[in-house]
């Protein structure tokens, strides 16, 4: 994970630079996290440079750029959240049809169990990773 | 973002050889079982699917691979061996059964192994 | 369920397969039986095999599984050659003429019979094996 060097020097915007970094190094956490997944880390490298686009840019830029941030953020995860969802949706079926006594396939119902597995595991895996960047993200005070 | 793991050309080409697999262990069962019935004539997965997933690859285009469809048909070129117009040939089915067990054991295993190793990598364990 | 494919129709080759076993075992045992319950010679008696079509169960399998077949003994018909004649004079069963009816039984024909019965029942019974291995194979895909 790459270093962040906290400037300590005028306030607000060593603090801007600080949270600008921040969202930087999320960006960099994503890519390592979800090699495969190129459209996230995109879309969170899109992030750090929603945020403060120079440093000379006021405190109210910074708060009006949050609210936007949320929303691409939001985007990507709950389609994320469908998919896994929907692979279990998928599984659950094929489950049910099978006990029901319809003639479905053996090695589809276990592919598709181990798929819903994969998933969920991905989606358990984001969600730490978001939440440990949240908290030091806090923890950074202000 | 899970099309990054579940619409590869490699895993959806495993999923549909596996598929074709199954189809033709109950062809072949079925050939097998009627091994004395007269007039019967042997059954296997349709004879272009293996050529059909070779062209599907080489496009290039997922969706191909993944509107594949493998089915059983009569198998048009065997011919009668008994007198009583049986096409199914005992040893030829039991080479035809091994064969099929092999890349059925085969697209499990990958398939089973390359998930549990896409596991590993998300949850930093080893499955 | 499917969870075993194929074992449906290998199954019914088993049972078929011992039908025709078990007649044959008949027709042996009765090859000399010169006046039988009819008050005929015994007559040869052969299994007709018939590829009964699987039905559908419900429709979600993505795998068609039309033009799947298991095999039925459906009819256990009499052989209707002739019977054999023996000049047995002294015999109970003779006629005017001295001849005796033996059953139209053939042993080389029953012996040929049940080695190519036998020999479907074990090509049966390893796909059986074959089949469930397979089986497990899946169920422990994760592992």
């Amino acid at each position: 994970m790459q270093s962040v060097s906290l400037n300590t020097s005028p306030l607000s915007t060593s603090m801007m630079e600080a949270h600008l970094a921040k969202a930087e190094a999320m960006g960099a956490m994503a890519d390592q996290m979800n090699a495969m997944g190129g459209q996230f880390s995109q879309q969170l490298s899109q992030l750090g440079q929603v945020g403060p686009g120079s440093p000379a840019a006021t405190p109210a830029s910074v708060t009006q750029a949050q609210p936007a941030a949320e929303g691409v953020f939001d985007n990507v995860l709950g389609k994320f959240v469908h998919e896994v969802n929907d692979k279990h949706v998928q599984m659950g079926n094929s489950l049910h049809a099978m006990l029901a006594g319809e003639n479905v396939p053996l090695h589809q119902v276990m592919t598709e169990f181990q798929e819903a597995g994969v998933a969920f595991a991905m989606m358990v895996e984001l969600r730490n990773k978001l939440l440990e960047s949240y908290k030091e993200l806090m923890s950074m005070g202000l | 973002m899970l099309e990054a793991i579940y619409a590869r050309e490699s895993y959806v080409a495993l999923k549909k050889t596996l598929d074709a697999a199954v189809l033709r262990h109950q062809a072949i069962s079925s050939n097998l079982a009627n091994l004395e019935t007269p007039n019967y004539k042997r059954i296997d997965v349709n004879a272009d699917f293996d050529a059909r997933l070779e062209k599907a690859l080489s496009s290039g285009d997922v969706s191909k691979l993944a509107s594949l469809r493998p089915r059983i048909e009569v198998d048009s070129t065997a011919v009668p061996d008994a007198l009583n117009g049986n096409t199914v040939k005992m040893e030829e089915e039991l080479l035809h059964l091994q064969r099929n067990t092999l890349t059925h054991t085969f697209a499990l295993q990958v398939l089973g192994r390359s998930l549990n190793k896409i596991k590993s990598a998300i949850t930093g364990r080893v499955q | 369920m499917d969870l075993i494919p194929g074992l449906q129709s290998s199954a019914s080759a088993l049972h078929a397969e011992r039908i025709r076993m078990e007649v044959i075992s008949q027709n042996i045992a009765n090859a000399n039986t010169t006046k039988a319950e009819n008050g005929e010679p015994y007559r040869r008696q052969l299994v007709h095999f018939d590829s009964i079509l699987r039905k559908h169960m419900g429709r979600k399998s993505d795998l068609p599984n039309n033009n799947l077949s298991e095999v039925r003994a459906t009819k256990i018909i009499e052989d209707s050659r002739p019977f054999r004649e023996v000049h047995q004079p002294g015999h109970p069963d003779a006629d005017e003429n001295g001849m005796v009816k033996y059953p139209n039984v053939h042993i080389h024909e029953e012996m040929a019979d049940l080695i190519s019965a036998s020999r479907a029942y074990e090509a049966n019974m390893a796909v059986i094996r074959t089949s469930r291995t397979l089986a497990m194979q899946t169920i422990n895909m994760g592992k």
